[in-house]
């Protein structure tokens, strides 16, 4: 019996659809690979133009072609280079144009699903100022690639947390669960910011995808608020007025979101989205008198203006659109699975009516390397 | 037959040496090794040249130390008070057992097949009509003990076995100092007449594995048993490229591998002994994981592990992601390796194939040639033709890399046998890639693991504990526990006394 089934499974491969020239099909050598790192798709009236970008190492090779479809585009792509197989099994990063965002961003998510070699992890990105072909074809020094420039924007945006980067499987889940969706939205950087002459991607905060089709921007100040809403914000800057007149500036070093949904003869009556920021002082305009309590509670209430504007406004936007682009319902279920379940009218109806309540607590610490005592030059301002 | 204690010697296999039913005479004998130049046969009288009584003395120039056939045979054999009086050969054979003559070890043999065994091994024959008295007087052949080569000890016993039979059993018997320690001997080869031991414990060895052993040699029926394959090919019910006895060259393993439950064998001629029940987990183990700290002792047992696994499996998974699954690679180590691959002519197939092969040759050249100009042809072969190779873009360098680590990981195995098995399995997993990719591979694991399955040496599996042996084993072949702790020895052995200490 053993022995008929250790002949059985060579016979296997018959039934496992790796028989036969598809499979041998797949035998490619590495060296005639062409590594697309990032791929950019846009929309004009009935064609997509898909364009594609390699490591700079690899002699960057930038490639667009037009096409009825994406996987005409992709395979014709395959004549256009010198090398015998482009390669997407390692596309890091894909770019969307606001013109397929506007309507083809389900058909877009359901190719990268469907093909056999891009993978679900990829990046996504919205470009809000232009066509992604801009974008890909962004280095001209051909020194960095920008798939690269996405790597570094990537780490950049967290110690900001004006945006998050999701990737194509996120945003298609999200998409699938709640058809509304926040994606990472990048703009080419105006030349005059940039010393050295280059051009680079900035990140411009997030593009609201509501009902799979573009709906607006959020401006990196309420993607703020939007992390902070989804638990994705652990680093910031955050300036605001310290009651005497003056500006200071705090790091935010953590935060932590909790959802407390208030239910009433199976109805959702209310929540309240509880927020918690741990910062650390990091700037003051002018000397305060930090030893009293006063004055750091004073500093407190000025983080958490700030935020809860930040959190309100989204909010609002969120509701006006009737898309829970943030995922509440997710959180708040999370929250109180049971009760939400039971729930007679859903959260979809729920959601543009519901009172929503923000309490936000911050805890101001000093950096460690701060003394309390003002530094010398400035005691006699702070008395 | 009995050996020159008076104990029993199994024959096995072959008829016994000279021609049957002929007397045995001087004359006899030198008709046995006629045309043999190193054949000596001497007449003396006994008791000097007033003696009445004449005798031959026989033996095969350069197998007798010729100072202890002058001074502890033939001396006493013509002293006139010794054997003057004598006037008939049983009195004069009588006399030369009862101690007349000082050789430590004598026998009286009947036969002429007898007395031309023992002049083989290394005797002399007093022959008289009809019978003789045969002394051991053989002449040391051995290189001496020496340290173990292959198996190099660092905190351990340095003394490794030799060519000789009886030096072997020496070396165990001073480390296993008991009476249970039994030595059952047989004769194997019909033309060599080797000597073999079959080592065991009495109380400890399972005796079903020793009996079965002992039948299996007796089984045995070939011209000769010179090398160790011989004996393997035959012990083995099936032979298999992955080693089911394991050979030692060193005695304290030998004798520590006792203790465990195992049988061992030792043959003359072959400066190692070999362990019955051999066990992927044993092959595995050193003798020093016994001496060093247990921390430090599982961990190089499971960097044992990792190492034969990277070393079976490396060169396939390269082959597998570099053709068929590029995803599977990180970008920038797939870019690296592109890169060094750009301009190399071959495909990657017959790169890896060939740089495979071109390792085993190295390895072959390297282990036949004398240890000077193979150190030579390892420097020329690896360092300056592969670097070349590498600089003339003929092989990439991370295809160099790969069966470099495939090589060196490899050699962490301290069973060559496993290793050379390992080293086959390599090129056919290699080989099962190139042809179905990661499915081939797996494929190919997976009827690896079978096979080792399918494979018992002596009624015990190749892969005990991790076949059919419970948690607390497998944990014990994974890592070394403290000695105060491995009270018992391992069951798949089936010992007779399973606890080794309180």
């Amino acid at each position: 019996m053993r022995k008929l089934l250790i002949w059985l499974l060579p016979m296997a491969l018959l039934l496992s659809g790796c028989a036969g020239k598809q499979h041998f099909g797949n035998h490619r050598e590495i060296d005639q690979l062409v590594l697309v790192q990032t791929m950019g798709v846009d929309r004009t009236e009935d064609l997509f133009t898909v364009t594609i970008s390699t490591a700079a190492e690899e002699g960057q090779v930038l490639l667009k072609t037009p096409a009825v479809t994406l996987s005409r585009a992709l395979k014709e792509m395959q004549d256009y280079t010198e090398k015998k197989y482009i390669f997407y099994g390692h596309t890091r990063h894909l770019l969307l144009g606001p013109s397929v965002l506007a309507h083809d961003l389900a058909r877009c998510l359901e190719f990268v699903e469907q093909d056999g070699e891009l993978r679900m992890d990829t990046k996504l990105y919205a470009l809000r100022d232009g066509p992604a072909e801009q974008a890909v074809a962004l280095p001209d020094s051909g020194k960095v690639s920008v798939g690269e420039t996405l790597d570094s924007l990537e780490k950049d945006v967290s110690l900001l947390s004006d945006s998050h980067v999701f990737t194509c499987g996120e945003t298609a889940e999200a998409l699938a669960q709640r058809g509304s969706v926040l994606i990472s939205a990048v703009r080419l950087a105006e030349p005059e910011n940039i010393l050295d002459g280059g051009r680079t991607l900035l990140s411009a905060g997030y593009a609201v995808i509501a009902e799979g089709e573009l709906a607006g921007w959020l401006d990196p100040d309420l993607a703020r608020g939007a992390n902070l809403l989804m638990g994705l914000a652990d680093s910031d800057v955050i300036e605001a007025p310290d009651g005497q007149g003056g500006l200071f500036a705090a790091a935010l070093t953590g935060s932590k979101a909790e959802y407390l949904p208030v239910f009433a003869e199976g109805e959702l009556q209310s929540l309240t989205v509880r927020l918690e920021l741990r910062c650390t002082l990091s700037e003051l305009e002018r000397p305060l008198a930090l030893r009293e309590e006063s004055t750091v509670r004073a500093l407190e209430k000025g983080i958490a203006d700030v935020e809860a504007w930040r959190v309100s406004e989204v909010l609002r936007i969120s509701r006006e659109l009737g898309a829970d682009f943030c995922g509440l319902e997710k959180l708040v279920r999370r929250a109180a699975p049971l009760r939400f379940d039971r729930m007679r009218v859903g959260w979809r109806e729920r959601f543009n009516t519901l009172p929503i309540q923000v309490e936000i607590a911050v805890k101001l610490a000093r950096g460690h390397e701060r003394t309390i005592e003002p530094l010398p030059g400035r005691e006699r301002a702070a008395r | 037959m009995k050996n020159e204690l008076g104990r029993e010697i199994r024959e096995t296999g072959g008829a016994e040496t000279g021609p049957a039913g002929e007397t045995l005479c001087a004359e006899s004998l030198a008709r046995t090794f006629a045309d043999c130049e190193d054949f000596s046969l001497r007449r003396i009288r006994l008791g000097g040249a007033s003696g009445s009584l004449e005798a031959a003395l026989c033996f095969l120039d350069g197998m007798v130390s010729g100072s202890a056939v002058s001074e502890s045979v033939l001396r006493p054999l013509t002293e006139k008070e010794r054997f003057g009086g004598v006037t008939s050969e049983p009195e004069a054979a009588d006399r030369l057992l009862a101690g007349l003559a000082w050789f430590y070890a004598a026998r009286k043999r009947t036969s002429l097949g007898e007395v031309t065994e023992d002049l083989l091994c290394g005797s002399c024959a007093v022959v008289f009509r009809g019978a003789a008295v045969t002394f051991e007087t053989k002449q040391p052949q051995s290189r001496g003990v020496e340290k173990a080569e292959m198996e190099k000890s660092v905190k351990g016993a340095k003394d490794a076995f030799t060519e000789v039979y009886r030096q072997n059993t020496a070396l165990l018997r001073q480390r296993l100092r008991t009476p249970d320690l039994k030595l059952s001997e047989a004769v194997l080869g019909r033309r060599t007449r080797t000597r073999a031991a079959v080592a065991y414990i009495r109380g400890l060895t399972n005796s079903s594995v020793v009996e079965e052993l002992k039948e299996r040699l007796a089984e045995i029926d070939i011209d000769g048993a010179l090398t160790t394959g011989s004996l393997e090919e035959y012990l083995l019910e099936r032979h298999s490229p992955f080693p089911q006895l394991t050979v030692t060259e060193r005695p304290d393993r030998f004798a520590l591998e006792l203790l465990e439950g195992r049988a061992g064998l030792l043959v003359d001629g072959l400066p190692f002994g070999f362990l019955m029940q051999g066990t992927l987990a044993q092959q595995l183990k050193v003798t020093e994981d016994r001496a060093g700290h247990p921390l430090a002792a599982s961990a190089l047992t499971l960097l044992r592990y990792a190492a034969l696994f990277l070393s079976v499996l490396l060169p396939a998974l390269y082959v597998v992601v570099t053709v068929f699954h590029q995803e599977m690679l990180p970008d920038k180590l797939l870019l690296s390796v592109i890169r060094s691959k750009q301009d190399v002519p071959f495909s990657t197939a017959a790169e890896t194939l060939g740089m495979l092969l071109a390792f085993e040759l190295l390895q072959e050249a390297g282990l036949r040639l004398p240890e000077s100009v193979g150190e030579t042809v390892s420097i020329i072969g690896a360092l300056i033709v592969g670097q070349s190779a590498v600089e003339a873009k003929v092989i990439s360098p991370i295809v160099v890399i790969v069966v470099a680590i495939a090589g060196i990981t490899g050699y962490t195995t301290p069973n060559q046998d496993l290793a050379a098995a390992a080293r086959l399995c390599r090129f056919a997993l290699v080989l099962l890639g190139l042809g179905l990719g990661i499915y081939g591979l797996v494929f190919g694991l997976i009827l690896l693991t079978y096979y080792l399955c399918t494979l018992e040496s002596f009624g015990t599996p190749y892969l005990a504990p991790f076949c059919g042996g419970s948690a607390g084993e497998v944990l014990r072949a994974l890592i070394r526990l403290p000695l105060k702790k491995l009270k018992e020895r391992p069951k798949a052995l089936h010992p007779e006394d399973v606890r080794n200490q309180k």
